[in-house]
């Protein structure tokens, strides 16, 4: 088994490298020039030759990656365009936020989908299946920026009971976790409903009902426990959504995380903020990805013995 | 002639299983009658799609999740009526009273659970003992199935034991709480031939040392010679025979039993075709008035396309539903 | 004198086209969806021709005002008629999740089926790329295109299929996979077949049923992507009437005219969950494994 964490960890690296490589090239394909929109509108072509210089715009393309390259070993991110301070700074501001809207849309969307779709599929066409799959279905349906608004125009403005934007308090977190992480526990609930159908299909399901076991444990102790498997995968894969669903969240909701300052820094052309948010989101994904796949080593008894 | 006290210790009398699907009802079990004598094996025998399985999963009451329904008939377990308790109370029997083990041994066994913990938890769910002594219990269990290396294999997972394992596994579950009947759904049938001997070996052993009284449900009429004290052979949801396995291979009587026993190949007998019976097996939801098997017999009367013929009892529990032994219909006995 | 036709034994059997209509026929809800998509496409082709007002008919004598009996849906800061609006909306979002969906099947389905056949280095190829498209979260990566190629509904589309495509490549691929080792491929192959033949006539016909409900799923999802992005301003820009971009002019009244956002997230809505409905009905009648 140590052998299939030390392979797997080994193969992200090159991974890694390409999504370096192509964050780099990408941002460089965003039309607009930098040093213009930072010297400003004014600018004579002398000035922004000179900022060109200053932001190091005018060395060959190899160099700049080899600068980049290097300054990401140093955990150097650059120098905001917009705000002149360090990126990494600015992120530091932010990233907190993030993790703890992710966390806790991701925390409570799993147990909640997975609840959902284990009543859904126990209870096979039965109206505790088509609520559930109803109410599954809603949930992927509805764009998240429409749903953020209803919830806010109910439980801020009318109740009063939730602030609308900011972070800081337990608070702050409620609204926007409950937007974020509703399409994704929509996904979860589906996708155990019918992994757990498959699973009851299974012989050794059967022979577990055969020993007489109660209804309730055959579904938990034996179904669920091989259904688990393929849920946390699942589970893993909606992480991309998160992060790309908490650009629009946080637009939403005006919440101080690394979604909405990605969005202004493509509105601004801050390629040096907008480069390294990339990497920060891919990394993310890249690493829940490899957590997955190890975790999916320890439950399956079959990679964890050979 | 001396009186033998034998008890049923299950006698089953017109059991009917319908399964209502979106085209159509298939009456898959429709008017059985089965008795198995306390001790002995009886072996059911049939093709695919005579109802043999659904006969044992109805007797478990393992129908749920299918559209199939027991619709009548009466289950009288060891002198208890338990055609029609509660699901609960079924429950109750399943691996308690009446155990029961499957064809496909590789898919059978959870994947993620130890086989130790497999058994143990039937034994903990029926029993009131201890963690230590249920785990003592499924070790003894376990050598008695001759599995070799029962200690290792206790926390092992299934994927890491061969088909035959896994089968003696499967046994083992089903013995370890003593049940009244054991029901065996064609144990050797996805099992190598020589796995097959072993494990048919491995039941008569046990036959002699436990004494299960044993349900026996096969295609394959060598394994019913092999361990089979009775044989019920079944057409069409029906019995048509069913009596001492000596008789019924010596003398069969039912031409449809006729036809089986003649269709197997003997060792040594040199012949050009083999023999076989002619016709298919009639699709389920058309199936044909009077007796089912009429279509395909050589030896049917006008009588056999109108009515479904009743049981006629020839010597010692031999009986067989079939008009040619109607004395007024015109059979004489043969 | 009536002749019933019997069914006997010869002829009960079913092909799998009337086994699929006949399964589709019991999906009550996705049938109404499916009834609500062709609405839709009506409603896409005829809406310039029957909406009440103009889509920039700006009244300002009636700024924000709720729903009424002149205006179903109510108006918009400048007086504009959101039902109009939202019903030319239709043929923006119909349009942008057919063409994108469309481009991303038909591309990833060629390349699906040309890797997973062929296998080797073409295969190792595809499947690179389409595990780097992969690697971006999916929103992020559409983001990121339209910033490098700039905003505005075209490159929403290119963005839209280009996320599109390892999906479709994927599940081509593994069902070609499944099917190129199948018997009855290799009785083909012995008939002296050519590769395009089985390809097209026995290897893709095999997906078709997948990739028909992944078509439907994806539509849902690309209609959802595009109004994101013209919410976050990369996408339609005004007085273009698309849903998300209407969502987004509303923002500055939620506390007022709640209206504004309301409608036009209703009909992203409704969409969505149409074609999602009908895409679960064809997967349950298309999946030959589902007892009933």
């Amino acid at each position: 088994m140590l052998r299939y964490i030390v392979k797997r960890v080994l193969e992200v690296i090159p991974t890694l490298l390409l999504i370096t490589f192509f964050v780099f090239m990408f941002v460089r394909m965003i039309p607009g020039d930098p040093a213009r929109l930072v010297a400003g509108v004014d600018a004579t072509g002398d000035t922004i030759e000179v900022i060109r210089e200053q932001l190091g715009l005018n060395k060959p393309l190899f160099t700049q990656y080899f600068n980049y390259m290097a300054g990401l070993f140093k955990g150097d991110l650059g120098t905001s365009l917009k705000t002149n301070r360090a990126v990494s700074y600015e992120i530091g501001l932010r990233y907190g936020n993030t993790i703890k809207l992710a966390a806790a849309s991701l925390t409570w969307s799993c147990i909640v989908g997975i609840l959902l779709g284990i009543w859904s599929g126990k209870n096979r066409s039965k109206w505790q299946d088509y609520t559930g799959m109803t109410i599954a279905i809603s949930g992927i349906s509805m764009p998240s920026f429409w749903l953020g608004f209803i919830v806010i125009m109910i439980f801020s403005v009318k109740l009063k009971w939730f602030p609308t934007t900011g972070a800081g308090s337990w608070k702050n977190l409620v609204l926007p976790a409950f937007t974020l992480g509703s399409s994704i526990a929509a996904i979860i609930a589906r996708f155990t409903r019918s992994s757990i159908l498959e699973v009851m299909k299974e012989d050794y399901i059967r022979t577990a009902r055969a020993k007489g076991l109660k209804e309730k444990i055959v579904v938990w102790k034996h179904a669920f426990r091989n259904s688990m498997i393929s849920v946390i995968t699942v589970a893993g894969m909606q992480f991309g959504h998160l992060l790309g669903g908490s650009v629009v969240t946080e637009s939403v909701f005006a919440y101080p995380g690394i979604g909405s300052y990605l969005l202004d820094s493509i509105n601004y052309r801050d390629y040096p903020a907008i480069q390294s948010l990339i990497l920060i989101f891919s990394l993310h994904f890249i690493l829940i990805n490899l957590v997955v796949d190890l975790l999916y080593a320890v439950l399956n008894p079959e990679i964890q013995l050979s | 002639m001396t009186e033998h006290k034998e008890k049923n210790i299950l006698e089953i009398k017109n059991l009917c299983t319908y399964f209502f699907t979106d085209s159509g009802t298939i009456k898959s079990v429709d008017g059985v009658d089965i008795t198995l004598k306390e001790g002995s094996t009886l072996g059911i025998v049939g093709e695919s799609g005579s109802g043999k399985s659904v006969t044992a999963l109805s007797i478990m009451g393992l129908l749920m999740g299918t559209t199939g329904k027991v619709v009548d008939g009466k289950i009288i377990l060891d002198g208890d009526d338990i055609s029609h308790i509660t699901p609960e109370q079924q429950r109750k029997l399943r691996g308690n009273q009446i155990a029961m083990i499957f064809q496909e041994p590789m898919t059978s066994l959870n994947p993620v659970m130890k086989i130790g913990n497999q058994i143990m938890e039937v034994i903990l769910l029926h029993q009131k003992v201890t963690k230590a002594q249920a785990r003592q219990m499924t070790l003894e269990i376990l050598k008695k199935t001759d599995i070799p290396r029962a200690e290792r294999i206790m926390d092992e997972y299934p994927f890491q034991l061969s088909g035959g394992q896994r089968q003696r596994v499967m046994i083992a579950m089903g013995l370890v709480c003593n049940p009244k009947i054991l029901i065996a759904d064609e144990p050797t049938t996805a099992l190598d031939v020589t796995i097959q001997a072993q494990i048919l070996d491995l039941m008569n052993h046990l036959k002699k040392t436990i004494g299960t009284s044993t349900i026996f449900v096969t295609h394959n009429l060598g394994v019913v010679a092999e361990i089979c004290d009775e044989v019920a052979v079944m057409y069409c949801g029906r019995v048509v025979e069913a009596g001492d396995v000596y008789r019924i291979f010596a003398e069969p009587k039912h031409p449809y039993t006729k036809g089986l026993l003649a269709s197997i190949p003997k060792l040594g007998e040199h012949v050009e075709r083999l023999d076989c019976i002619p016709g298919n097996v009639p699709n389920p939801k058309f199936m044909p008035e009077g007796c089912k098997f009429a279509p395909r017999c050589a030896e049917a009367m006008d009588i056999c396309h109108e009515k479904e013929p009743e049981f006629y009892e020839f010597e010692n529990g031999h009986k067989s539903k079939c008009w040619l032994y109607d004395k007024k219909e015109g059979g004489v006995g043969r | 004198m009536t002749k019933k036709k019997q069914k006997d034994q010869n002829t009960d059997f079913s092909t799998p086209f009337s086994e699929f209509t006949r399964k589709f026929k019991k999906q009550k809800t996705a049938i109404v969806a499916g009834g609500f998509i062709l609405l839709l496409c009506v409603i896409a082709i005829i809406a310039y021709q029957i909406v009440p007002y103009g889509i920039n008919e700006y009244d300002y004598s009636s700024i924000l005002k709720g729903p009424s009996a002149a205006h179903w849906f109510g108006t918009d800061e400048f007086g504009r008629d959101i039902f109009s609006r939202v019903l030319c909306g239709t043929r923006i979002s119909l349009s942008v999740g057919l063409v994108s969906v469309t481009t991303a099947a038909v591309t990833g389905t060629l390349l699906g089926l040309i890797g997973g056949y062929y296998g080797g280095w073409i295969d190792s190829i595809i499947m690179r790329i389409c595990d780097t498209l992969l690697a971006f979260p999916g929103l992020i990566l559409a983001i990121g295109i339209v910033a490098i190629l700039g905003p505005g509904l075209y490159n929403v589309v290119i963005a839209v299929a280009i996320f599109g495509i390892p999906n479709f490549a994927r599940l081509v691929r593994s069902t070609t996979l499944q099917l190129k080792n199948s018997v009855y491929v290799m009785a083909a192959r012995s008939l002296g077949a050519t590769d395009s033949r089985i390809l097209f006539r026995y290897i893709l016909p095999g997906a078709v049923p997948n990739i028909i409900v992944q078509y439907t799923m994806s539509i849902g999802s690309s209609i959802l992507t595009a109004s994101s992005l013209s919410f976050l301003g990369m996408g339609a820009s005004p007085p273009t009437p698309e849903w998300g971009l209407l969502l987004s002019n509303g923002r500055n009244y939620m506390l007022t005219a709640m209206h504004v956002t309301i409608f036009p997230g209703l009909a992203i809505f409704m969409t969505v969950l149409s074609f999602n409905l009908l895409g679960d009905g064809l997967r349950d009648a298309l999946d030959p494994k589902l007892n009933e």
